[in-house]
């Protein structure tokens, strides 16, 4: 009977990494029995797996895949935090600029006076030259952000790749 | 909405994959609603109170007497001296309404008629208990320890019994679906959680084949842990196919601090001849068919012997607790002629049915007479200042201390108390570890002369209130099978060390401290 023959899960995954996560779950001993679209979300699919129940090494396969698991998810993790720092520094020029226009826009309102008029001048300058040096500097951190988050996804992968390894070793599957 | 129009939006959730998970949803809002409905009452008797308080002064001396006598009962009390010391500033702090708030927590009151028909029981039980072969260990430290069980608890030290370790919540359920289903007269399952799943329903499949063939099924479940995991409908379906439920202090929605004793058991026993227990619940995520929080490391233990009847007798005393009736126990017995090892195996209980906190007091033991090696496995690490101590003392002495603990934790607070107190430990030569990506559900004991293998936390919780069950053992196979674990689950584990222990998380662990004598 197969409730007690097989063993069964069900994953729920972002849709580009479906394809990955399913070579993986092979290499654990899984098979796919169902693949779904998810009825709210086009990024989102539901996958049904199931293996013999009876399997050697079966606490230490379970073992790895959880670590299987959270290596994913810490790629996904690692591709949210690229752009963070990035967004963050440009939300952060974007509002000092923002402020020098309003108070050059203000002193314009009172142009009694020259001297106020070339301060309000200057402050629209700064707020440009903010702006400049803010996208300039947010464009550098993005850039060194991708590079290390990439690599530490690259790393991540090859991690998967190392316990997929050592799934396939547990199961006797030779390379 | 058209479908394409709803699948136009990204899901919110950030995981790449999530595996199946327990939703607890509904079980959580029912605690949650039966919570604020005690908090309710409780905020009108004092509201009530202070009212009276207000119209006549003679109730404020009345509360100020009130709250030293309760400060004197407390202190000539049984309870450990830190939930002394908590209890003492919770009277004093809020006299008004202190003592009030203490004579709700206490045992002796509540429990009082429980315990009165729990002495009943053991004494109509112990009377059909057979006799056993005596058991004459070599080593003067087992000799001390069954001793005292016998003393405390009246625990009978078997020997001619056969125990096997599992390593794993999925082994130990194999073994157990397997025996299961060779059944002919009984099987008792006594679990502080049993959930809907894969697991349970391998389990409804033999069980109710079983029940058609005439074995006699029960099944004790606690309350408070099959919230929300034990639908009443699966519950209708098993009391239908002829399987006996009960359940264990059921949770109402009254003032009453007994709310918080449970049956944290998980007891398995097989016509007589084989019994089982461990750390394992009945539930998809102890065999990691479900991922709560990561690796799920579990345990157990079978015994075939004499011994099994140690176990029978903890379940029908249960069970007549809550029927309120007196089963018939030498049906239940077993005789057994096969000679087997010659070990002590001696399955025992805690709880608030007995005097005194045997868990405990056998732990402290134990690792007192550690000489050369004390192994530790659980989840949380909440002891008292005695067995801290002397975890430490150890330690200091040259006994290699090692504990387990997990890295991903279920309960964060519980969580944050355990880590404070390895930090401390750790100071002291005590190698803590931390078994990477897992949580670490077994509660194993193995010190150089015995092991203990059951569902005993090294926490206050199953030292001072909960229900408990456990093996004791000197049999040298299982010790090094229970070793074997232990070497494995060290490879797989991270020295706690590497992290830093902020400021923050210092004092919100001193906050915890306070209040967890109460938990």
């Amino acid at each position: 009977m197969e409730l007690f023959e097989k063993d069964f899960i069900k994953v729920k995954s972002k849709r580009e990494a479906a394809e990955h996560l399913e070579r993986c779950y092979g290499d654990f001993g899984w098979s796919l029995t169902e693949k779904k679209d998810d009825k709210l979300y086009y990024d989102t699919v539901h996958m049904a797996f199931s293996r013999p129940h009876g399997m050697p090494y079966k606490d230490e396969l379970q073992l790895l895949q959880v670590r299987l698991e959270l290596a994913f998810n810490k790629t996904g993790k690692y591709a949210r935090k690229k752009p963070l720092n990035s967004l963050i520094c440009a939300f952060f020029y974007f509002v000092s600029a923002l402020l020098f226009v309003c108070c050059g826009a203000l002193l314009i309102l009172f142009k009694s006076d020259i001297a106020l008029i070339i301060s309000a001048s200057a402050l629209f300058a700064a707020a440009l030259f903010t702006i400049a040096s803010g996208s300039f500097i947010s464009l550098k951190i993005y850039r060194s952000d991708l590079k290390t988050y990439d690599d530490l996804i690259d790393k991540t992968i090859a991690e998967i790749e190392v316990l997929c390894k050592k799934a396939k070793r547990l199961r006797g599957i030779n390379e | 909405m058209s479908n394409r129009s709803r699948r136009a939006s990204r899901s919110p959730d950030k995981s790449v994959i999530k595996i199946r998970t327990e939703k607890n949803g509904f079980g959580k809002l029912k605690v949650g609603a039966i919570a604020l409905l005690v908090l309710l009452q409780l905020c009108f008797f004092i509201y009530l109170y202070l009212i009276f308080a207000w119209i006549s002064g003679v109730f404020m001396l009345i509360a100020f007497i009130l709250s030293v006598i309760s400060c004197i009962f407390l202190l000539s009390s049984n309870r450990s001296p830190a939930s002394k010391a908590v209890w003492i500033f919770i009277i004093l702090i809020f006299f008004q309404v202190g003592y009030f708030l203490y004579f709700l927590s206490s045992d002796k009151y509540f429990f009082r008629k429980s315990r009165k028909r729990y002495k009943k029981i053991f004494s109509y039980s112990d009377e059909r208990f057979g006799a056993y072969s005596v058991c004459e260990p070599s080593d003067c430290r087992v000799k001390e320890d069954i001793e005292f069980l016998k003393k405390s608890g009246g625990f009978t030290a078997f020997s001619q019994t056969d125990a096997k370790y599992f390593s794993s919540g999925g082994l130990f359920f194999d073994d157990v679906l397997e025996k299961i289903s060779k059944a002919e007269k009984f099987v008792f399952i006594e679990f502080f959680i049993i959930s809907e799943g894969v697991l349970l329903e391998r389990f409804l499949h033999i069980l109710t084949e079983k029940v058609k063939s005439g074995v006699d099924v029960r099944i004790i479940y606690d309350d408070l842990g099959c919230h929300g995991a034990f639908p009443r409908r699966v519950r209708k379906r098993i009391r239908n196919c002829g399987i006996k439920l009960m359940t264990f202090n059921r949770l109402i929605p009254a003032v009453n601090l007994m709310l918080n004793i449970r049956d944290h058991r998980k007891l398995i026993i097989i016509d007589g001849k084989t019994a089982y227990t461990g750390g394992a619940n009945l539930a998809d995520e102890y065999t990691n068919e479900a991922r709560l929080y990561g690796y799920w490391k579990d345990g157990g233990v079978r015994v075939e012997g004499p011994a099994v009847d140690g176990f029978t007798l903890m379940f029908l005393r249960q069970h007549d607790y809550l029927t309120r009736k007196l089963s018939d126990y030498e049906k239940y017995f077993n005789h057994f002629d096969k000679k087997r090892n010659a070990s002590v195996a001696v399955p025992f209980s805690c709880g608030l049915d007995r005097d005194g906190f045997i868990g405990k007091e056998l732990y402290f033991n134990v690792f007192s007479r550690a000489q050369k090696r004390l192994y530790l496995m659980t989840p949380y690490l909440v002891p008292d200042e005695a067995l801290l101590s002397m975890l430490i003392s150890k330690a200091l002495s040259g006994v290699d201390v090692r504990i387990i603990l997990p890295e991903i934790p279920d309960k964060p607070y519980v969580y944050r108390i355990t880590r404070n107190n390895a930090a401390k430990l750790e100071e002291s030569g005590v190698k803590i570890y931390l078994m990477r990506d897992s949580f670490v559900h077994s509660k194993l004991v193995l010190s150089d002369y015995c092991a203990i293998i059951g569902s005993i936390n090294l926490d206050m919780r199953s030292f001072y209130q909960q229900f408990e069950s456990a093996l004791y053992t000197d049999d040298k196979e299982l010790m090094a099978e229970v070793e074997a674990d232990f070497e494995r689950t060290f490879e797989e584990c991270r020295p706690q060390g590497d992290e830093k222990n902020t400021l923050v998380n210092k004092a919100i662990a001193c906050v915890l401290k306070i209040v967890s004598p109460l938990m």
